[in-house]
């Protein structure tokens, strides 16, 4: 039987991709407090508009979460199909790629492009910060298609049960 | 000496904020670029979801594809 890894591809990088963006979320918005969704626009300065970023940092949350269930459900279908390699370099690859990937598109778009926020806002130099995240991303997509490419030669099938 | 200034920082002005400034924050959330900027932020997402799918579909293409040219061959 030919076998099709792409449906479990297609579910990690999806999954990477929205809990790449819990990391983003959690680590940079919350804890170290970097930025926020809208920081370039609107700067988190007082209690309104820190408030604001809150509300659009809910958003971006609410956002993410809905691809990791995306990621879930792909998944979910990956599983119950014969021809799919049940391959853990594989998954774990794919969900490198897709964190990487989440890294390059949101940090295209919303760093560089519309600009809505920087990576560290209170840095001197923001662009080092938004570069540096980038260059975070395509590491770990070289990472993962390592692992991918690794996990070719896993050929067992989880199957339907 | 700590208690005090607990207190002092939960009677001013950024503790008490918060009901005085709902409606502030209200009119920044809800004005009139909250469609615009919800579509913007979930821009990247939609990419990110679509490249998911295009693989998940694609690999059933490139099979499909791949059987197509074996066959032809016979």
């Amino acid at each position: 039987m030919a076998r099709n890894r792409f449906p479990l591809i297609a579910a990690g990088v999806v999954m990477g991709a929205g809990l790449g963006g819990f990391v983003d979320g959690i680590v940079l918005h919350q804890i170290l407090q970097w930025h926020n969704m809208l920081s370039a626009q609107i700067p988190p300065n007082d209690l309104v508009a820190a408030k604001i970023n809150m509300f659009w940092d809910g958003v971006f949350h609410a956002g993410v979460w809905l691809l990791t269930v995306l990621g879930i459900y792909i998944l979910w279908f990956a599983g119950k199909q014969r021809d799919v390699p049940w391959s853990g370099r594989t998954y774990v690859g794919s969900l490198l790629v897709g964190w990487g990937l989440f890294n390059l598109i949101e940090g295209g778009i919303n760093h560089h492009y519309l600009g809505l926020h920087h990576v560290y806002e209170y840095a001197e130099n923001k662009f080092a910060f938004d570069a540096a995240f980038l260059g975070f991303g395509v590491l770990l997509i070289i990472i993962g298609i390592l692992f991918i490419r690794t996990g070719r030669y896993d050929l067992s099938a989880r199957g339907r049960y | 000496m700590i208690k005090a200034a607990f207190i002092i920082l939960l009677l001013g002005s950024a503790a008490l904020a918060c009901p005085l400034c709902r409606a502030q924050v209200n009119a920044g959330i809800y004005e009139e670029n909250l469609v615009s900027r919800a579509a913007v932020l979930f821009v990247p997402l939609f990419i990110i979801a679509a490249v998911g799918v295009g693989l998940f579909y694609g690999g059933k293409l490139n099979l499909s594809l791949s059987r197509l040219r074996i066959n032809g061959k016979k």
